[in-house]
């Protein structure tokens, strides 16, 4: 069994009237193979609009925020307004076990609601990769401890972080890299809140270290080619540059977000960490030499200006810009493409620029023929959280009779359980993708067979509405008639044969077997309702015409390749 | 009426009730441990992983060692009546593992201080990559060392080499080819409700039938639905087809023909005596640890397998290492305390099931600095090792204590050098960490070498860690931190 258009889609496509066919159907793969790689999954809506209302490269464009207006959309806008706004800690009292207004499956609704739902698609991809890049837990975003504040001010700083990653995710690199470092949710995580220059004590590597190996280095590439910031001294000296970046820890006061005080806590009086850098010894980190402060500069202001020089530093370095640029080219087009593509990094790396620049990276990745390739589609395998979204986002779901954050969450328990037996809950505990050990579990095919058999659950009529699976509404007549219609066929004529060409090109365009045509095809020609042999064959006006193809969808959302992208 | 010559929904649902999920893979399984030749196929190893780097120093404790106190003092472990070694006046261990502490005295264990990759790098990516491929080059596609070891091991088992982990070990990752291993990975619950088996191969451009998605993921797995007999796969020409159905064979012959092996950790935590069991009950994030070594233990008891892995985190402990910690959301310990109670919980509990041919091995990546940062410590160089069963020469290896005046110099120690644990390093790399005695791959040769009785010649035939562990064993330059240790 290979890859390769089918001989019936071959001879029946009839994509549009301006073009031979074989470039109808390169040019609408093209199209559904840009829009599976900048969003959550290809949403028949928004395919039929790039194909009947505008450009692909305008699409593109409008996705970068170069040109238009786009937004989350009227959807998205709506089902989000159910959620509470991220409040002040600070009114529950001391002690109280009494819980904030959010609780973390709220927190992984309320982003799976963008996901699948936002128009401004790129950002909520964008917003993922860097979450996933500076990677926190919501379980260790805050002070340890306490049902009531503490839990409260975890997931303030975690959601507050996200939404800092969502407004940067496509400026420069080094405000995202900043964002994170001032965000009291990596502060904690990677226990930075807890590292302050005390009487030659307390001084805790964690975050500084992460930092240059997760975040702005290539861990894989340490020791084996990276000149500097490898070696303890520079990591421990590091280390006590960025000491006493402190947070307020949450008082009764709750402190506002990004304050940074260097005067206020119990166990880091002030910054006796900086009279280190006035020894001999200690007057650089690596190439990076510290500038001098005398201490009656010491004020917050300045401390920060000293750690945003470093961060500047080390992200000008050569090896940052190969780590970001490839990591990347690796997420948009193929795990080989740093490699196969040299000519790609060094255009890359050109308008990665000085900092950092997301967009314009993003935009020369975007518009280069290495990522519109047809050697490079469904070459990608979908990560857990983008196989759940992007089953969503291929049926158009919608959030059916929904009035409040409750009726949300239950229309995604589905997701939920699928993310939860995938071991990808957001924002718990999550393992940065792209490292080796981390990575395996992230593409492990276990997923496949999961979404698969979900995905069977869905529509099979035997499962009660009950069923978890059952919540989202699809109804996928309307977008199969529609691609009938494109296909030059008529719902009220068509065979199983044509049925089952549409259901396949809508998800897959010609991304299928022969094998997988025939079994679609004896989806809709066998009667489901009883456990007795089959007796009729497909009639679109049959009174389970509907149920049948929901079948035929289920089974499609079912195959391998709609794990890759 | 149904059509002739179609494919009816429910012949595929026969097949698999998600129709058409899974696919492909290598050369047939039969081809696994024919090329095996030498090694005793009797012996039996559970390896554990603590990933996140183990406090070496906090577990097998210098306490007669002036530095540590000076060293260690907001975490500093005390000397206690649940602390002392039979033989090592001034070393004691963590009072939380008090099964191990039993063992030890009994001459069932073998502490192995200050092993360590001498490079002296502590990125976990790398170090952790570098103990479990048995490399000291990094190598983005290379295989774990189990599988090469199994390679020189005529196994028989339904499956030689397994991890049972939430996802997939590095060490146990092979060539299907020629020395296969599997991977139980599932998202465990009490009712093992669902379980994949994978298989894993090195080489993602072979064969050329393998689709991207395949190649990419570099492993097939075959899901089973538990009493569904649902194997829902298929696969791509009559090699792999074969190849997959021996797969779903070996699965359901697990499921089918051993019924008990679906474990729900029960078993293991309750060893009588222990003050840690309490604290354990607050631990339930930890608590498919003691699920997997359970399976684990029944693997190897059955003889399904010889090498059997399973993994612990949580050992990153740069805050809160001996206060109030965030394991289980409620406990009052520190997080290692805790976890060091459930491995020795763990360990305790396997070896009393376990056969006298069999070994427990506990790695970690590194250890961590000598110095504390003030609630807990970051990360370090040495590691410690630690080597459980019959065939131990047990001890404690590569520490040394002078005289003090309340106690007298240790006799002749164990390992390869004799120097402090926490003596000042004599390289700045390894600063304010445990400077490595013993190269990390030394106590993997012996291992091959002496326990699975591999003869010698056929390390060369390794095929990718056979030239250096040639070296280490030979060790024509006399390198003293490539000398045996003598622990097996």
């Amino acid at each position: 069994m290979t890859w390769k258009p089918s001989l019936l889609a071959l001879g029946l496509f009839v994509a549009g009237p301006h073009l031979p066919l074989a470039a109808q159907i390169a040019d609408l793969e093209e199209k559904h193979h840009v829009l599976s790689r900048i969003s959550f999954g290809v949403s028949p809506s928004v395919f039929n609009s790039i194909i009947t209302q505008q450009d692909l490269d305008n699409h593109i464009l409008e996705q970068l925020h170069l040109v238009g207006n786009v937004s989350q959309g009227a959807i998205a806008t709506n089902l989000l307004n159910y959620f509470p706004p991220v409040t002040n800690c600070g009114t529950i009292p001391t002690g109280s076990t009494s819980p904030g207004p959010w609780t973390t499956s709220m927190m992984q609704w309320q982003q799976l609601v963008r996901m699948i739902t936002s128009e401004d698609q790129l950002v909520e991809v964008m917003t993922y990769f860097w979450e996933n890049h500076f990677s926190t837990s919501v379980g260790k975003s805050g002070a340890p401890g306490g049902n009531g504040r503490g839990q409260c001010m975890r997931q303030r700083n975690e959601l507050v972080e996200n939404e800092g990653f969502r407004k940067l995710c496509l400026t420069n690199f080094y405000q995202l890299a900043r964002h994170s470092m001032y965000s009291p949710a990596m502060r904690y995580y990677l226990d930075l809140a807890f590292s302050c220059e005390n009487a030659g004590r307390s001084l805790n590597e964690n975050y500084f270290r992460e930092l240059l190996e997760l975040h702005l280095l290539d861990a894989t590439q340490f020791g084996t080619g990276i000149p500097n910031y490898t070696n303890d001294a520079d990591i421990q000296a590091g280390t006590r540059l960025i000491a006493g970046m402190w947070v307020n820890r949450p008082t009764g006061n709750d402190a506002p977000y990004n304050q940074v005080t260097n005067t206020t806590s119990t166990t880091c009086n002030i910054f006796p960490a900086l009279t280190l850098f006035n020894g001999p010894n200690q007057t650089h980190i690596a190439d990076f030499s510290v500038p001098a402060l005398p201490p009656s500069q010491w004020t917050s202001v300045n401390l920060d200006r000293r750690a945003d020089e470093l961060l500047r530093h080390v992200i000008r370095q050569t090896q940052s810009k190969v780590f970001l640029c490839s990591k990347l080219l690796r997420y948009f087009i193929a795990d080989d493409a740093p490699e196969s593509h040299p000519l790609l990094v060094r255009d890359c790396i050109a308008a990665w620029g000085d900092l950092g620049d997301v967009r314009a990276t993003l935009k020369v990745i975007f518009f280069s023929p290495e990522f519109r390739s047809a050697a490079r589609r469904w070459n990608r395998i979908k990560l857990p959280i983008e196989v759940a979204v992007s089953h969503a986002r291929a049926l158009d779901a919608q959030f059916h009779s929904v009035t409040n954050f409750m009726d949300v969450g239950q229309r995604l328990s589905a997701i939920d359980t699928f993310l939860s037996a995938s071991g990808a809950t957001l924002f718990t505990f999550p393992s940065p993708d792209g490292f080796p050990f981390a990575s395996q579990r992230q593409i492990g095919m276990a997923a496949y067979w999961q979404q698969g058999y979900a995905a069977y659950r869905v529509y099979e009529d035997a499962v009660p509405p009950t069923q978890p699976l059952d919540n989202l509404s699809f109804n996928p007549r309307p977008l199969v008639e529609a691609e009938l219609n494109r296909l030059g066929f008529s719902w009220s004529t068509s065979t199983s044969a044509q049925v089952a060409l549409a259901t396949l090109q809508l998800f897959f365009r010609n991304r299928y077997s022969q094998l997988d045509h025939r079994v679609t095809s004896a989806f809709l020609d066998e009667d489901s309702a009883t456990g007795s042999p089959p007796t009729s064959l497909w009639n679109p006006n049959g009174p389970d015409a509907d149920k049948r193809l929901r079948l035929a969808v289920a089974l499609c959302l079912s195959l391998p390749q709609f794990c890759e992208r | 009426m149904k059509k002739n010559n179609s494919i009816g929904r429910r012949d595929i649902l026969k097949v698999g009730a998600a129709s058409l999920p899974l696919c492909a893979f290598s050369r047939s399984l039969s081809a696994m441990a024919s090329a095996a030749a030498g090694g005793n196929p009797n012996r039996r190893l559970l390896t554990i992983f603590l990933r996140g780097g183990n406090d070496g120093v906090n577990c097998v404790i210098p306490h007669g060692d002036l530095d540590y106190v000076n060293a260690r003092q907001t975490i500093a472990i005390p000397p206690g009546p649940l602390t002392s070694l039979n033989g090592y006046p001034g070393i004691g261990i963590h009072p939380a593992m008090t099964g191990l502490r039993t063992l030890f005295n009994q001459g069932k264990v073998a502490f192995l201080h200050r092993v360590g990759n001498l490079e002296g790098q502590r990125s976990h990516f790398n170090e952790m990559h570098l103990l479990e491929t048995g490399r000291l080059d990094y190598k983005a596609s290379a295989k774990g060392w189990v599988p090469q070891a199994l390679s020189q091991v005529p196994a028989t088992g339904l499956m030689p080499a397994i991890s049972l982990s939430h996802r997939m070990q590095r060490m146990y990752l092979s060539s299907a080819a020629s020395d296969p291993t599997f991977h139980l990975q599932a998202p465990y619950s009490t009712s093992g409700a669902l379980r994949t088996l994978a298989i894993d191969f090195a080489d993602p451009g072979s064969p050329p039938a393998i689709t991207p998605a395949i190649r990419v993921a570099n492993r097939v797995e075959v899901t089973g639905a538990s009493g569904a007999g649902a194997y829902p796969v298929t696969g791509e020409g009559p090699f792999l087809r074969s190849t997959i159905q021996t797969s779903i064979n070996k699965l359901r012959q697990l499921r089918g023909n051993h019924a008990a092996f679906n474990r729900n950790g029960t078993a293991f935590p309750t060893v009588a005596g222990d003050p840690n069991v309490a604290s354990l009950a607050a631990t339930s994030s930890y608590y498919n640890f003691f699920a997997r070594m359970e399976e684990a233990v029944y693997m190897l008891n059955q003889g399904i397998s010889n090498f059997a892995g399973v993994e612990l985190g949580g050992w990153d402990t740069h805050n809160e290492q001996t206060t109030a910690g965030q394991v289980g959301g409620s406990s009052a310990q520190g997080i290692h305390q805790i976890l060091l109670a459930m491995l020795s919980h763990a360990i305790t509990s396997a070896k009393a099931s376990l056969g006298a041919d069999s070994m427990i091995l506990v790695v970690s990546e590194f250890g961590r600095t000598n110095r504390d940062n003030g609630s807990g410590t970051d990360h370090g160089v040495g590691a410690l090792y630690m080597a459980i069963g019959d065939q131990v020469n047990g001890g404690v290896y590569n520490c040394w204590l002078p005289a003090s005046p309340t106690m007298p110099a240790m006799g002749q120690p164990k390992g390869s050098q004799w120097r402090r644990l926490l003596a000042p390093p004599t390289d700045p790399k390894y600063f304010d960490a445990i400077e490595p005695a013993t190269d990390f791959r030394v106590p993997l040769i012996e291992i091959a070498t002496k326990f699975f009785q591999i003869p010698s010649a056929n390390l060369v035939n390794l095929s990718e860690v056979g030239p250096a562990w040639r070296d280490i064993y030979n060790n024509t330059m006399m390198n003293p931190a490539y000398a045996q240790l003598n622990f097996v």
